[in-house]
């Protein structure tokens, strides 16, 4: 399983890459492999403010539905538009292309946040 | 599953392992204002065939034998002999619902045909597996067009049928939502009612035929729309979709109606079916089930429950309804219908109503005492005024065996008539004697 070191993770399996004050979520890899083919993501819409723990989008795949929750607070700058026609990149590259949603204007605690390795240690 | 009848001892058993003496001690927590205190008012018990006289006699006072031209929704259409036939076929009609959905390719398949008919009928994109009827769908409609839009306003024409309005206001009654009723101009919804809403507009209403059977315009009304995210739902019996310009091709967003007309009976009032179709973009939100087609792995058709992930058993509640049955064997029966009379029937069945009820609205107002109350834009049904009390010339005709619809607590002097094709000329000329000679 795919738990890149640079990443934090969350217990409701998003990751989050922080780079010079913007987040971009996403599901991880342990994620994708237990909800099978991703089949439509849906977003809420850029420009929303977001507090911990809120829905910022849901992904469907086959006979499931997940909510994506923010683990830190912020406004939505940017969305994955690419996955309205290619959901599978979430299964295919789910730390890279298969991105969800970017936050700007964010406040980060990092108490809901868990390291690489103490991500590892909650999955296995 | 067995049925348990539930005797002296029994029930003794029972209430012991509950440790209360009788039933009223086991109920008693219930507060005494939400019991029946007396009893059902339903009498003692009957014998077997003290029931069966009992029902014979309350089945004596209907009304045998007389000729409908009362409409509104429900219609006494001809229904070809082969729809009954195929469709109580012990594989379709006693089968329940199949929860592996998968292994009923049969049951699949005619769902799959039923909602290509409806797309094709109807213009648009996606149909559902059916509702329960044409006033749940357009409830259903209402709770679509919210879930889309974070608007709070559905206007609603005045001239939608009352029957679909009272179940949309009990469906809607728990949502944060303002229903507001467009006015009606000489039997016609007045379009110009809409611009003054159009700010916090999540959907419009408009029902063609209407309900006094007029035509109204969903082009239009689409067009009044066109500046604001609002939805057109367009309402209407299906049959009159096959000579209409159809919702799809005038702008709906969602269309809905009442099946009916497909090849069902009228059933004292029901079970109908619930016809409810949506442009492509709406396809994650509509409600109920959807049936598409595949390809299994050796390559050969199949049918499968598709894009369940809408539904309540998955989304939980978060879906947009929590419908996920369906009028199956309606269904059915209108896909029988649609494929036995096809393309050149349908439209053929709705001139015979156009051409029959025209020709009863002419002579009829040609009658002294009786006027067309509207224009003649309609396509089976009518609206006469006329000089006499309503309530004694509609028994007068009632008695000779013609039933027409009495409306006069809502338009005062007025009565209904919905002809179709089944209606014979003899018929229409002695129902018209009747109005005749009613002094």
């Amino acid at each position: 399983m795919n738990i890149p070191d640079k990443l934090f993770y969350t217990k409701d399996h998003e990751w989050v890459n922080i780079d010079n004050g913007i987040a971009t979520i996403g599901i991880t890899d342990y994620a994708q492999d237990e909800l099978g083919d991703v089949i439509f993501v849906e977003f809420i819409e850029i420009g929303s403010i977001c507090n911990v723990s809120d829905t910022i989008g849901t992904i469907e795949a086959v006979k499931t539905v997940a909510d994506i929750f923010t683990p830190l607070k912020g406004t939505v700058s940017k969305i994955n538009r690419d996955l309205d026609n290619n959901p599978d990149l979430i299964n295919r590259d789910p730390y890279d292309a298969g991105w969800i949603i970017k936050l700007d204007s964010i406040s980060i605690d990092k108490s809901n946040l868990l390291s690489a390795n103490d991500y590892r240690r909650f999955v296995q | 599953m067995h049925y348990i009848p539930l005797n002296t001892i029994g029930e003794k058993e029972l209430l012991s392992v509950c440790e209360v003496d009788n039933f009223s001690d086991l109920i008693s927590i219930i507060p005494s204002k939400f019991k029946v205190n007396s009893s059902l008012g339903i009498g003692p018990p009957l014998s077997e065939m003290d029931i069966e006289r009992a029902l014979e006699a309350l089945s004596d006072e209907n009304i045998d034998g007389s000729i409908s031209f009362i409409g509104r929704g429900i219609y006494d259409h001809f229904i070809p002999k082969a729809v009954d036939f195929i469709s109580n076929r012990s594989e379709f009609y006693t089968a329940y619902t199949p929860y592996q959905a998968e292994v009923s390719q049969g049951t699949l398949q005619y769902l799959y045909e039923y909602q290509s008919m409806i797309c094709e009928l109807s213009g648009m994109d996606i149909a559902n597996a059916s509702l329960y009827d044409g006033a749940s769908a357009l409830a259903e409609a209402c709770f679509l067009a919210l879930s889309i839009s974070n608007k709070s306003t559905i206007l609603y024409s005045a001239t939608v049928c009352e029957h679909l309005i009272k179940v949309m206001k009990t469906y809607l009654s728990g949502q944060k939502v303002d229903l507001v009723e467009i006015p009606e101009k000489n039997g016609i919804t007045d379009l110009s009612f809409l611009e003054t809403y159009l700010d916090d507009l999540s959907a419009v209403i408009i029902q063609s035929p209407n309900k006094y059977g007029l035509i109204e315009n969903w082009e239009n009304s689409k067009n009044k729309l066109m500046h604001s995210e609002a939805l057109l739902i367009a309402s209407g019996d299906p049959l009159s979709l096959a000579v209409l310009k159809s919702p799809g091709e005038c702008g709906a967003d969602i269309y809905t109606g009442d099946g009916q007309s497909l090849g069902n009976p009228m059933n004292y009032g029901g079970p109908l079916l619930g016809i409810m179709a949506v442009k492509e973009q709406y396809k994650r939100r509509i409600p109920g089930r959807l049936v598409g087609k595949t390809v299994d792995c050796y390559g050969k058709d199949g049918f499968v429950l598709t894009l369940q992930t809408r539904e309540q058993h998955i989304r939980k509640e978060k879906a947009t309804s929590n419908i996920c049955t369906n009028q199956s064997l309606l269904a059915l029966r209108a896909t029988i219908y649609m494929a036995l009379m096809g393309k050149s029937g349908m439209p053929y069945v709705t001139q015979l109503c156009y051409q029959k009820a025209q020709y009863a609205a002419e002579e009829i107002s040609k009658l002294p005492g009786y006027t067309l109350k509207h224009g003649n834009h309609f396509l089976k049904e009518f609206v006469i005024k006329t000089k006499y009390n309503v309530e004694s010339l509609t028994r007068y005709c009632a008695d000779r065996q013609f039933l027409v619809l009495d409306i006069h607590d809502t338009i005062s002097n007025c009565f209904q008539i919905a002809v179709t094709e089944k209606r014979t000329k003899e018929q229409i000329d002695k129902l018209i004697t009747c109005l005749k000679e009613y002094k």
